[in-house]
């Protein structure tokens, strides 16, 4: 039973996900369920000077429409974002390096419907409510809507671009260690390149949803949440009303990446049509909707330096990151935070800046912080190692470092050279010949490319119920998520291998707010944080357990001393060797039945990180304590082929090695390491938001012109998952894999089209007409 | 400068999408002219509504539907089948796939009228009666086929549907005969698995 940890264990729901009985949020239809649609602006930017509603109202089936004017509920949320867990900027945090953009974004978040102003394309106008779904959406289509339309645009600038956050704000944000002008003078070879990411959006598959009921003063919410609390905090805020009024229920997301983590618009505005109407309302957005009315992953243009002497040490290395932002919020993902800390150098420079633009505010997509970033850092090593005539898997290793470059902290565990190992050996490395277009297989040129991942360890507070019967059950209750991630199936692991259970016998319960507190799924933290508060609670009964039952008169654990006694694979063991079976000593206790809360504070945890996860927030300790650089690191190496002709672009084979402490599951672990690097492929390759500049919109708004890999992209993906052993991080060991996997694709598959045609392209996606009269 | 406009309606209308189609609405061997008479929101009032009749899962249905509802919004909302997803409401991802005379069709882009007399097998239909599991449900179970789920549904009726047709014949064929269900959690290599698996069950 112990051995039910770092095995290939099947997801316990797998049963419901099969048969189609697991209840995703738009499966609930409460009695006398009503239908929701909305209308959205055709226009970026200006004033609505009006709504012909007419059409609309007499469509058969439609109850109501409600405009800026007339959905009172909603005037009485205004102004909650001042500062408020808003969808678009909630990482309200100054706690760590990497998430110091505390309070600045949020004062000026802008949320619809509130008067006449029209900030973004697809921004709602008008909330339709009516029998059936299509009837709803037949209504908003006949709304029509008049506007005064100013100009408007979506261009990155990068002149026009600012640091940061203003004064105190902006601490973390501009980073200078050493010299970089110095370290620059005395280089063998100087990289200086421009990377450019686009727009993308999470397009998970299911579609965003919200259902309300209201019962007088009571709420209950189903609505797909990757973070349920921070979903409720808002609500109850926004409403006035008690957070135990309010019940958010989600049990299973249908893929979320980021996009399922705040408090959104099509939210609010359902509550309050529920609220007007008095039923309970459904809406489910529409594909095309869902591009603007949650966040994206903006557009970004990363400008590398990098010098190195002629052993390929780096001497220099300046990194300044672009990101798109909205008009009304500042959406930070600082990925210089995370390049700084990859390889050692003396002299470094990173700036983070951003660049306004008319759209919705953008946000979090899975690795934030990395898949942007690395697709730069991990292109221009590339770049270096050529000039400098080096392996590219030598050139990291001569800059391998087990320090945080600018923190001067250690790394609590780092393998980064051991993935590379790997790697190289499954892939065959060694067969690589370096000359560009020297590996050919008849019309098609073949490249090799690698990159590093990596992906910081935040931990959070968390909770977690365990209540466990003397007959060998178990119920682990905690407001965590399964967004595909295998949650369900770890948290039972962590409770049979330490009580002594079968895995079947651990019932979880989470996705409601009203659990034990659990930090948001985002940023790859659950199982760590969450894990360890399952892990306490197991560890806790244990102990009341060993006290009860060394109490007694009679048993085998009977007048020992309680403070010698181990809980060991589910097992109370004394030092003189007497034991007794968990389960066992649970059921001669006069309850039978025990029920703990376990609670998980890392040593590195201030209390206002702890504060902030409690309230909804991102309170990570991490991935820079004052003693630690908590990191995961992995490699991924790729066989690109071209055709010569048609220059097409096939990815027959990649792998990937990873490092990241304890492996709860290796079943659903290689799942989500799989799952991220076909979301690089689809980076490097498929996807991107085409925009409409002058009219500042989206084009491709739906999932067959947005590209999304299919089946047919990907052919072989091999993952290695190396044993770590990381005793800082947490009690499991855990560290964040969620993300890990997409970090790196797009850089080495980038490297690999290099390496094939002698093309270097700097601009994602990569597609056949970038190589057409070049390779 | 004032424009007039109306709010973007979604980019592919399913009228057009049937319009344009002819050949897919050819395929799907149902009254696809029939239903396109009924444009949608003409406004039938709901005493006028028209019965129709599915068998669905071996058990005959007997239901009133708006002109307009749809095949998976029928299954859903109507009867409760809500094992059946809506991942896109416009034939682009495959997750409302469900078996329509034995034949895979995407049930958002069918009208529930012009299903009239069909026999539907959705997801909930696959289980023996005494709870035993397809075959194609317990492969995806075991080679975990999937993460957050809601591509499952669709893609167990399609991979199905795909061994049925003999297009399972080589990992190849299978990649591109299962293309047209989306999985955005990337499961993809483990779904070539179990088709893979059950193919070889079959034929062993
Ligand atoms: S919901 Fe029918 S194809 Fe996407
Ligand atoms: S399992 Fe999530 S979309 Fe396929």
């Amino acid at each position: 039973m112990a051995q039910t940890i770092n095995t290939a264990v099947t997801r316990t729901d797998a049963p419901r996900k099969v048969t189609g009985t697991a209840t995703y949020a738009a499966d609930v239809m409460p009695a006398g369920m009503l239908h929701g649609a909305l209308a959205t602006s055709s226009v970026a930017v200006g004033t609505l000077t009006g709504m012909d509603i007419s059409k609309a109202k007499a469509e058969p089936g439609v109850l109501a429409v409600f405009t800026h004017d007339t959905l009172p509920d909603y005037k009485s949320v205004k102004g909650f974002y001042s500062g408020g867990p808003g969808s678009a900027s909630f990482w309200p945090m100054d706690t760590a390096p990497v998430r110091s953009y505390a309070d600045n974004p949020s004062s000026a978040s802008y949320w619809p419907m509130e008067d006449v102003r029209i900030r973004y394309a697809g921004q709602p106008i008008a909330y339709v409510v009516a029998q059936s779904a299509a009837a709803a959406r037949r209504g908003a289509q006949l709304i029509e809507a008049t506007y005064d339309v100013s100009e408007s645009h979506i261009a990155m600038d990068p002149e026009q671009s600012f640091v940061v956050g203003a004064g105190e704000d902006s601490k973390g944000m501009v980073v200078t260690k050493g010299d970089l002008a110095r370290g620059l003078s005395s280089v063998a070879q100087i990289v200086e390149a421009e990377y450019i990411t686009p727009f993308q959006h999470h397009n998970p598959l299911e579609m965003f949803s919200a259902t309300a009921e209201w019962r007088g003063d009571r709420l209950t919410v189903w609505m797909p949440s990757q973070s349920v609390r921070t979903l409720r905090a808002g609500i109850a805020q926004a409403y006035g009303l008690a957070e135990t009024s309010v019940r958010v229920i989600s049990p299973f997301v249908g893929g979320a990446f980021g996009s399922k983590a705040g408090v959104t618009p099509y939210a609010m505005l359902t509550i309050a049509a529920a609220k007007a109407v008095g039923a309970p309302v459904r809406l489910i957005v529409t594909r095309p909707q869902m591009y603007t009315v949650a966040t994206f992953r903006p557009e970004s243009v990363q400008r590398f330096r990098l010098g190195a002497d002629a052993a390929g040490r780096l001497t220099a290395f300046e990194h300044i990151e672009i990101a798109q932002t909205s008009q009304f919020d500042q959406v930070v993902n600082a990925g210089t935070h995370i390049t700084r800390a990859m390889y050692a150098c003396p002299n470094i420079h990173t700036e983070q800046r951003l660049s306004r633009s008319d759209t919705n505010s953008g946000g979090f997509m899975r690795a934030p912080n990395e898949m942007q970033t690395f697709f730069g850092l991990e292109s221009a090593m590339d770049e270096l190692a050529i000039k400098l005539g080096m392996d590219p898997v030598a050139l990291r290793r001569v800059n391998d470092t087990d320090r945080h470059p600018v923190e001067d902290v250690p790394f609590s565990s780092r393998s980064l050279m051991q993935s590379y190992a790997a790697v190289a050996d499954s892939f065959g490395w060694a067969d690589r010949t370096p000359e560009v277009g020297s590996m050919t297989d008849g019309d098609w040129l073949v490249g090799y490319g690698c990159a590093t991942a990596t992906y910081p360890t935040n931990i959070l507070a968390s909770n977690a119920r365990v209540r466990m019967q003397g007959t060998g059950q178990a119920y682990i209750e905690l407001a965590a998520h399964d967004v595909g991630t295998g949650t369900y199936t770890i948290m039972a692991q962590i409770a049979a291998a330490r009580l002594g259970l079968p895995v079947g016998a651990c019932d979880v319960v989470m996705g409601e707010a009203d659990l034990p507190v659990a930090p948001i799924s985002g940023g790859s933290t659950t199982a760590a944080s969450a894990g360890s508060a399952v892990h306490d609670a197991c560890l806790k009964i244990g102990r009341q357990i060993a006290a009860q039952v060394s109490a007694m008169s009679e048993g085998p654990l009977s007048g020992v001393d309680p403070a010698g006694i181990t809980l060991e694979n589910g097992v109370l063991k004394a030092p003189d060797g007497r034991s007794q079976p968990l389960v066992e000593a649970l059921a001669s206790t006069p309850a039978g039945e025990i029920e703990v809360i376990g609670e998980f504070r890392h040593k590195a945890m201030t209390d206002k990180m702890i504060m902030t996860t409690f309230k909804g927030g991102y309170g990570s300790a991490g991935p820079v304590t004052p003693e630690m650089a908590m990191f995961a690191f992995g490699a991924e190496m790729v066989e690109v082929r071209v055709h010569r002709w048609t220059h097409e672009i096939r990815v027959p084979r990649l792998h990937g090695a990873f490092a990241a402490g304890t492996i709860l599951n290796r079943k659903t672990a290689h799942s989500q390491l799989m799952g991220g690097m076909i979301w690089g492929i689809g980076s490097a390759l498929h996807e991107v938001t085409e925009i409409d500049k002058p009219r500042a919109r989206f084009l491709n708004t739906n999932i067959a012109e947005y590209l999304l890999s299919v089946n047919a992209d990907v052919r072989e993906i091999r993952v290695e998952m190396l044993e770590e052993r990381d005793d800082y991080v947490n009690p499991l060991g855990v560290k964040g894999i969620g993300e890990l996997g997409i970090v790196g694709t797009a850089a080495a598959i980038a490297n690999a089209v290099h390496h094939a045609t002698g093309t270097r392209l700097r601009r994602l996606p990569i597609r056949m007409s970038d190589l057409v009269g070049k390779a | 400068m004032t424009s007039k406009t109306s709010p973007p309606c979604d980019g592919l209308s399913r009228r057009n999408f049937l319009r344009t189609t002819g050949a897919a609405g050819a395929a799907l061997g149902v009254g696809i002219r029939h239903a396109a008479a009924h444009q949608p929101g003409s406004g039938v009032p709901p005493d006028a509504q028209p019965k129709i009749e599915l068998t669905v899962n071996g058990r005959l249905r007997t239901l009133t539907v708006e002109p307009r509802t749809t095949l998976v919004e029928a299954l859903r909302d109507t009867l409760g089948l809500t094992g059946t997803k809506i991942g896109c409401n416009q034939g682009q991802c495959g997750a409302c796939t469900v078996l329509l005379n034995g034949d895979r069709v995407n049930s958002c882009l069918i009208l529930a009228l012009s299903a009239n007399g069909a026999e539907i097998t959705t997801i909930e239909g696959l289980a023996n009666p005494d709870g035993s599991l397809h075959p194609m449900q317990t492969a995806f179970a075991e080679q975990d086929a999937f993460q957050c789920g809601y591509c499952t549904p669709g893609q167990i009726l399609s991979a199905i549907a795909c061994i049925d047709e003999g297009h399972a014949g080589s990992a190849d064929e299978i990649r591109e005969y299962m293309s047209g269900n989306l999985c955005r959690c990337g499961a993809y290599p483990n779904i070539v698995a179990a088709v893979e698996s059950v193919r070889d069950s079959k034929e062993g």
